[in-house]
């Protein structure tokens, strides 16, 4: 098969970029989308030009390294990750748009690679169960009813691409907070800090500069893992009545 | 004869007491005074994260290192099946001592004793540790958590998350890990990639690394290093690892002295989607797990490989695991498991493109659970297969063929999880002791686990416990020296400017590999890859191409680095496997063999780890032996069937 | 146990100050005040209706003096309505600025996957009502419609007259109506997002709540709609000239 690219290429510390034309020839349909850039980029080598920069790593749509905006939808069209598409769900001859995540909080690197970073310090701002390893009880000892824990791996099964901001025409980190905010939350262990957990999760994702919610669902629809946006809603709850409880508290 | 003896350190006394008595003999550091030690943790998958996460809890100064843009994305994200635990909560006769024999049967009496009854006895403690960091493990409708079984064992002892285990379980460790970040004890640090080991006085006191993102040259002294940096598995070009992973840390730690041990037991999986085009950047696994209710078949007759498997009657089809260990049956161990894959397919009778693939097929699972209880014990194992095939495997059987998937040999290390080099601790599938020349499904999980979160934090304070503050300022000479040739063998590889790429090097020997080390092995085929690993040397460094500059972001220039390390690691899994003159595990020498066709293993002579010292460039390893000495098992020969 | 490893939490100067001001809290500000502009539109219309009672669409005369019974009420509800404006306008107005600085840099291919066209117009469609607004409040309730001098049998203020008469101009009823088709749009995606603000919204429920919303804010236009067509096509009818009389001294002064 063959396509037309067109790929954004910035170099790196500059703030602007443009697109550059590539010729994609006799690339195989049962090539995945990123081996169809490793062609292109072992032939851009060849021609002695600098290969595309994209992060990749697991390529089995799992490690949630790829950042790539395909045709205007983060991830490619299809439910998964860019890795996880195939050559063969495009046109012989089509032009293919590839960009990197456009998120203000997620600053390009370097030509399709972005930082993410905002992600880890948002996990940081209190996405966890503060535990200490090595006195944990048995596990058997506190049961979870089998649709609690089958909801919040919905939840967790997040792989933190950041393909939900970069869809949101408002670069919102909401589903990717909700996710984890849902997960800990909904299970017994995480309902100690659950209240503390969402203030601090979401004080963070504001501070980084993402964009508000504005219910456009599509987050939803691009995310890889197929986290649903009702716990975007969830999320708005407990925020309120963990603030409620808050301000309750700080009075009393 | 070697220059060196290898002592183990494994404790005294009974096998099921030596962990309790190592943990009351060992040295502590007291709370006050960890705060002025300092770590370094490279890698930050389930055993790095863990052990950066609890060194902080601890509370000593951890600086933690990936070369992914965020700890999160480690490679036991990965991991699909589960994690083994001696819970015994199915109530189907596990034990400590079960989970072990298990583990060192399947690991076909390679590994060290002592280290995998430790394993075994923490192995509960993981699942307690997980839940309690809300890992969503699957569940009864009681609320008590569910097992499934795996391959190798005859009971139920696998914990899972749908078929997402090691992610879940490496972001309860990334969660853990980020708890740790935020209160100041671990300080990360993203997209920096460790290019050498610094040794001072012997001691192992830093590293050098490379800003994957300004390309600067950085020293980092520590009190101690600590690696886990996975295994070594993308040597073979396609595998299924992540197109990061590498060798280049330990191998540079043993190009700095450490031993490297059983570099050629490594594991091909079998259960994985078979090879469909040059372009192929990696291979995917389908879980073990599906073992569990998959029939592996081929068709008797060579005639009916290019028929549709719906036309081939039951009467016509091979169920050749079922046939040839009806005991474990489609649950054989991956090794042999894979090693029958190939027989059939060399017979001809392999199916699919090239007939490089067998049939696993969930017609009667279907037909016993019906539909939805398949689709909820695999749904996303079989979207993923018809995502990548465009085949549905609820209606054809799956086509799997083996694939590189991990590596048991690694650092060799002692019971303290101590390299040779003081100082230079080894961790989760970077080292070699546990898994012996076959890992079961399951174990990779719990074994990294056990080592960041309950083995290296009690075993280190007898290295940290007497040093006190001593350590170095990276201004000191040998980190400059470091720093010196890790820049220039950057600049020699920018310099080149030559007309071959990274990857063709990359594909050529990860085929030679494949081809002369996979999975049958031979002294003719492995002599020969030993010289032709001389002249690709030769060819890299004279005809590699790598563009762009070293002071930024520049994914060619990593690569590079990487396999020029493959390179010269791949020759020494040669070696290694040229010494070993057994078959034994994942290592199948084709010239030991028994007549039907099983590995044909010598205790007398190789009942022992092979550990080989780095004696400079061009020149060939030097090999010191660890003798084995079991007590608690009896060699026996590993039957299946 | 070292001090460092213990988390405290984030700290915030002023609980309420800081929901408020986070993007969440932003979100309910807007959520709560779009909810009760909802309410207003729904007692709004229930007001409206009352037209259709009696002849000459005499009803909504008796509640329109009803309503100006209580001039406090009345008053302090006009005034929590303006509040009420004010407030989910000003917000939802620093929600679309943001929105804009988090996303600097567009797409050059526009897809779109899921969300609806009046998600993505809501502040179009919200400015665009505002405007009407406006019109439609000097038009009606502040007097400078050409029909607003007029009064009933009962010599009460003839609300349905000016109403009906005001619609026989087509540019009058054309503005109405679209008007309406625009807050329309704002309530189809304004309804269903108060449901996912309050997080009342969950993954079983999202569909019911999503069509229930396009269902209610299309009946609702529909209802607003039925006036100015009903007056048009002569179903609603205007008290003749000649029955006209003179207002009394004492009747209430328009407003």
């Amino acid at each position: 098969m063959n396509f037309h690219l067109k790929i954004w290429r910035q170099e790196e510390g500059s703030g602007q970029g443009t697109f550059q034309d590539l010729e994609a020839k006799d690339i195989p349909s049962e090539a995945s989308f990123l081996e169809m850039l490793d062609i292109v980029n072992d032939r851009l080598t060849e021609a002695g030009e600098e290969p595309v920069a994209f992060d990749h790593d697991c390529r089995e749509g799992i490690c949630g390294a790829c950042s790539l905006t395909i045709n205007g939808i983060p991830q490619g069209p299809g439910r998964g990750t860019a890795c996880q598409l195939y050559m063969r769900k495009f046109n012989d001859g089509e032009t293919i748009y590839i960009e990197p995540f456009r998120v203000g909080a997620f600053p390009v690197v370097k030509d399709l690679v972005v930082n993410r970073s905002a992600y880890d310090r948002i996990i940081t701002a209190g996405g966890f169960i503060s535990e200490r390893c090595g006195n944990a009880q048995d596990a058997n000892d506190t049961p979870v009813p089998k649709t609690v824990a089958d909801y919040a791996m919905d939840a967790a099964a997040c792989i933190g691409c950041g393909a939900c901001a970069a869809a949101c025409p408002n670069g919102s980190a909401m589903l990717f907070v909700a996710a984890k905010v849902g997960h800990l939350g909904l299970l017994p262990q995480g309902k100690p800090e659950a209240n503390r957990r969402v203030r601090g999760m979401v004080a963070q994702m504001d501070k980084e500069g993402f964009g508000n919610c504005s219910n456009f669902y599509e987050c939803e629809a691009v995310c890889p893992a197929g986290v649903p946006a009702a716990f975007i809603a969830k999320m708005n709850r407990d925020y309120a009545l963990a603030s409620a409880r808050h301000a309750v508290e700080a009075t009393a | 004869m070697s220059t060196i003896t290898l002592d183990p350190k494994v404790p005294a006394g009974p096998l099921a007491d030596k962990w309790t008595n190592f943990k009351t003999a060992s040295k502590l550091v007291s709370p006050a005074n960890k705060r002025r030690y300092e770590l370094i943790v490279v890698g930050t998958g389930l055993a790095g994260g863990s052990a950066a996460a609890v060194f902080g809890e601890q509370g000593y100064n951890v600086k933690c290192f990936c070369y992914q843009d965020s700890p999160r994305r480690a490679h036991s994200i990965a991991a699909q099946g589960g994690i083994n635990a001696a819970k015994n909560y199915q109530n189907d006769g596990d034990s400590v001592d079960r989970l072990f024999m298990d583990t060192i049967k399947g690991g076909d009496f390679r590994s060290r004793e002592a280290n995998v009854y430790r394993l075994a006895q923490v192995s509960g403690r993981i699942i307690d540790q997980c839940v309690a960091q809300g890992v969503p493990f699957a569940r009864e409708y009681g609320g008590m958590l569910a097992n499934r079984s795996f391959g190798g064992a005859q009971v139920s002892r696998t914990f899972y998350a749908r078929g997402q285990t090691g992610q879940q379980l490496l972001l309860g460790v990334y969660s853990e890990l980020s708890h740790q970040i935020s209160a100041g004890t671990v300080k990360m640090h993203p997209r920096h990639e460790m290019l050498d080991l610094v040794l001072v006085d012997g001691h192992a006191k830093g590293i050098v690394t490379r800003n994957m993102v300004t390309g600067e040259i950085e020293s980092h002294s520590a009190d101690a290093v600590i690696l886990a940096t996975g295994g070594y598995g993308n040597a073979f070009y396609l595998s299924t690892n992540a197109m990061g992973c590498n060798v280049t840390a330990t191998y540079r730690a043993y190009r700095r002295g450490a031993l490297f041990a059983n570099p050629c037991f490594t594991q091909i999986h079998p259960t994985c989607i078979p090879v469909s085009g040059e372009y192929q950047s990696k291979l995917t696994l389908m879980s073990e797990s599906l073992r569990n209710d998959g029939r592996v078949w081929v068709p008797k007759r060579k005639e009916d490989c290019g028929k549709k498997p719906s036309d081939i009657p039951e009467e016509d089809r091979d169920y050749f695991l079922e046939r040839k260990y009806p005991s474990y049956g489609n649950l054989a161990p991956r090794d042999i498991s894979s090693r029958s894959a190939k027989e059939v397919c060399d017979e001809g009778r392999g199916v699919g493109p090239g007939g490089l693939g067998v049939y696993m097929d969930f017609a009667d699972a279907i037909k016993r659970l019906g539909e939805n209880t398949v689709r909820e014990r695999y749904g996303n194992l079989f979207e993923m297969y018809e995502n990548i095939t465009g085949e549905n495997a609820y209606r054809t059987p799956m086509r799997i063929y083996p694939a590189v998937h991990y590596t048991m040999g690694g650092l060799w290390v002692d019971y303290e999880l101590q390299s040779n080099i003081p100082g230079l601790f080894v961790i989760g599938e970077a080292n070699f002791s546990d898994h012996g020349a076959n890992r079961l499904g399951a174990s990779a999980l719990m074994q990294g686990l056990a080592d960041g979160y309950f083995v290296l934090p009690y075993t280190i304070g007898n290295y940290l416990a007497p040093l006190r503050g001593t350590r170095p300022e990276t201004a000191r000479p040998e980190f400059k020296q470091a720093e010196e040739e890790v820049r220039e063998r950057i600049k020699r590889l920018l310099s080149i400017k030559g007309t071959r790429t990274v990857d063709s090097f990359h594909k050529e020997i990860g085929k030679l590999l494949w081809d002369e080390c996979g999975m049958a092995r031979s002294k003719e085929g492995l002599e020969k890859a030993i010289r032709r690993f001389d002249e690709i040397r030769e060819e890299f460094w004279t005809t590699v191409r790598v563009l762009g500059d070293g002071d930024e972001l520049n994914q060619s220039l990593e690569k590079a680095g990487r396999v020029a390390d493959f390179i010269e690691f791949g020759q020494l899994m040669c070696e290694d496997a040229l010494d070993r003159n057994e078959s034994c595990g994942g290592h199948f020498r084709v010239e030991y063999q028994t007549p039907e066709g099983e590995a044909l293993r010598n205790d007398e002579d190789y009942f022992y780890v092979s550990a080989w010292k780095h004696t400079g460039d061009g020149k060939r390893p030097e090999l010191v032996k660890e003798p084995l000495h079991y007590e608690g098992v009896k060699l026996a020969t590993r039957s299946y069937k | 146990m070292s001090v460092a490893s213990v988390y405290r939490g984030p700290r915030q100067p002023n609980p309420l100050l800081a929901f408020v001001t986070s993007s969440i809290g932003k979100k309910w500000v807007a959520g709560i005040s779009g909810a009760l502009l909802i309410l207003f539109v729904l007692a709004h219309l229930a007001g409206n209706l009352t037209i259709y009672f009696g002849p000459y669409g005499e009803g909504i005369n008796a509640y329109a003096e009803a309503l100006h019974a209580s001039p406090l009420l009345l008053w302090g509800a006009r005034g929590g309505l303006l509040v009420v404006f004010l407030v989910h306008i000003s917000t939802t107005l620093t929600l679309v600025l943001e929105n804009r600085r988090a996303r600097p840099q567009r797409y050059a291919v526009k897809a779109r996957v899921q969300s609806t066209v009046f998600a993505r117009t809501m502040a179009l469609s919200g400015l665009v009502v505002l405007s009407f607004l406006i019109f439609h409040v000097l038009q009606f309730a502040a007097g400078m419609s050409p029909h607003s001098h007029l009064y009933d049998l009962e010599g009460r203020h003839d609300v349905a007259a000016m109403i009906i008469l005001s619609f026989h101009n087509v540019w009058v009823s054309g503005f109405y109506l679209l008007g309406l088709l625009l807050l329309g749009m704002h309530l189809s995606h304004g309804i269903s997002s108060v449901f996912q603000t309050f997080g009342l919204n969950g993954r079983k429920s999202a569909r019911l709540i999503k069509h229930g919303a396009l269902f209610v804010s299309w009946a609702l236009m529909l209802g607003f709609a039925s006036i100015p067509v009903a007056s048009v096509a002569g179903y609603l009818q205007v008290l003749p000239e000649d029955r006209r009389v003179a207002p009394e001294p004492t009747a209430s002064a328009q407003s």
